[in-house]
């Protein structure tokens, strides 16, 4: 068994899947936890579908992949966060016109590109096996820019997720970390379309944090928690890929749902002792 | 009228506030002093909630200004000075995956600037708000096991931890059972005797009256502002707040 494991990782493209998974693990609950507790999940999905206009971009200019997706990105989550301060419309009803309209242009722009040779199920599905070298550097540099990010914000972004009146009254820059938030989670979203693909990014940064809530621990725990929980996931998920021959996404996300149903299952245990 | 005694902390001068069309108030002008402890009181849907939120700087008037501290609301020196309790914590989730002391430090959060470390004066003032407030041997319990006396006590405490002076509640003991009030209004006069000054809103002419030791009764527009005894007529009284005159007198003297 030990000797099969050595074998693996002595390949230099799985060595590659795990550097990239496990940045994705520790980055997807980081900015994650603050999407959930902001009842704000559906972001995560709406710009997973943006970046895949974003990718559509990319194979009609012959740009990159992951910088034209993260700009793509970036710019609609400037547009929901403006939106979403008019108060104009409610905050769900503009993120599924983004959601939707990020879909609707991505599907346009692809059929447009029909004639390019590209393998679109790896975006949509998610290739991590496939990653290069290149990929691998992009992903850690962008990866530590948004964990140390936050992390340096930690305290702020906690402020605002409690109670966004209070903390503007109390003189926080509500706004600019609103926007500063949402480009992190764009950047998420870019890091982790190799790993798990766009249409199962969201519930990577959702479910290990849904999970770790379960046994109602404090802000801090949680994470700390959501983190562990979704990089065993990973690197379960991509064992089994390996070993089973099965897509590399989806086998994450599904044994990150094993741990939610084991952590409901282990928290009710607790809390009935 | 009031006799100066202490410095003007707030000053509102011809505020006119208009949502959609709507007059939501109407040339409203008042001061406010050191130390002083006012509720706001009035009818639902008068304005209460929007003076406040005009006040904290979380609204722009239509027309004229507002100085808090000498300056803006809007600006970042003087929001730091304030504190604010929301009504029913505001949008504060009841499942938030926050512990007691979490939460109570996020209220000092604001005092650090962007890479601000947290620093021992920091730790103190923490630990004072949550000893102050009576959660000190709550603070690793979770927010979404508090009752709404404990909860509200907390929300005081993340206020308090930014050591203010100046103190805004907005209904804070809305839906809580009486004991529980009771507490939290002793622990809003401990406040006020530090010299915080203190503004909250309330619909209950009784606390108004109570605790609060002057009263900005309003209605779209300033009804009274008085010290002591707030004399608005019986026929006024009984159309704000279908209550009568009496209810509205101050006995703080007695």
């Amino acid at each position: 068994m030990l000797n099969s494991i050595i074998e693996v990782l002595s390949l230099s493209f799985m060595q590659r899947a795990l550097v990239v998974g496990l940045m994705v693990g520790l980055v997807a609950p980081t900015i994650g936890i603050f999407f959930v507790v902001r009842r704000y999940s559906s972001m995560a999905d709406t710009l997973a579908h943006v970046s895949l206009a974003g990718v559509a971009v990319s194979l009609l200019a012959g740009t990159a992949a992951i910088p034209t997706a993260l700009v793509v990105s970036i710019m609609s989550v400037l547009g929901i966060e403006q939106l979403r301060e008019n108060k104009t419309l409610p905050a769900e009803t503009i993120v599924s016109l983004f959601l939707f309209g990020g879909l609707a242009l991505g599907v346009v722009l692809l059929s447009l590109a029909h004639g390019h040779n590209v393998n679109i199920v790896n975006y949509l599905f998610g290739n991590i096996l496939t990653v290069t070298t290149s990929d691998v550097w992009n992903i850690v540099i962008l990866g530590g820019v948004v964990v140390v990010t936050t992390l340096v914000c930690w305290r702020q972004f906690f402020a605002i997720s409690l109670d966004e009146d209070t903390a503007r009254a109390a003189g926080l820059p509500v706004k600019l970390l609103n926007r500063v938030l949402a480009i992190l989670g764009a950047a998420t979203i870019a890091i982790a379309m190799n790993v798990v693909g766009v249409l199962l990014i969201g519930a990577l940064m959702v479910i290990p944090v849904l999970a770790a809530m379960q046994f109602k621990v404090g802000f801090t725990r949680t994470w700390l928690m959501a983190v562990i929980i979704s990089l065993v996931s990973v690197a379960l998920g991509l064992g089994a890929s390996y070993a089973l021959d099965l897509a590399s996404g989806g086998s994450i996300v599904l044994v990150a749902i094993l741990g939610f149903i084991l952590s409901t299952f282990c928290a009710k245990l607790m809390t009935n002792r | 009228m009031r006799i100066a005694k202490t410095s003007t902390i707030i000053e509102a001068k011809h505020l006119t506030f208009r949502r959609n069309d709507e007059e939501v108030l109407h040339d409203f002008s008042f001061a406010i002093h050191e130390g002083d402890y006012v509720g706001v009181i009035g009818p639902n849907g008068g304005g209460k909630t929007t003076l406040l939120r005009l006040l904290l700087g979380l609204e722009k008037p239509t027309s004229g200004n507002i100085k808090i501290l000498g300056g803006s609301p809007m600006r970042r020196t003087v929001r730091q000075q304030i504190g604010y309790v929301a009504q029913r914590g505001g949008s504060l989730d009841s499942q938030f995956p926050a512990t007691v002391e979490e939460v109570v430090k996020a209220g000092r959060t604001p005092r650090l600037g962007w890479f601000g470390c947290w620093k021992s004066s920091d730790e103190k003032a923490v630990r004072t708000a949550m000893k102050e407030m009576n959660v000190e041997k709550l603070r690793e319990r979770p927010m979404s096991r508090l009752s709404g006396g404990e909860r509200q006590k907390v929300l005081l405490a993340r206020a308090m931890a930014a050591e203010p002076k100046i103190l805004f509640l907005d209904e804070p003991v809305d839906g809580l059972d009486p004991q529980s009030r009771d507490d939290f209004y002793k622990l809003l006069r401990t406040i006020n005797k530090r010299g915080v000054t203190i503004i909250f809103v309330s619909h209950d002419v009784h606390v108004i009256s109570r605790e609060a030791g002057s009263a900005l009764c309003l209605k779209h527009q300033l009804v009274c502002h008085g010290d002591k005894a707030c004399h608005i007529q019986g026929t006024q009284l009984r159309d704000l707040f279908h209550a009568t005159h009496e209810d509205l007198v101050h006995h703080h003297d007695t």
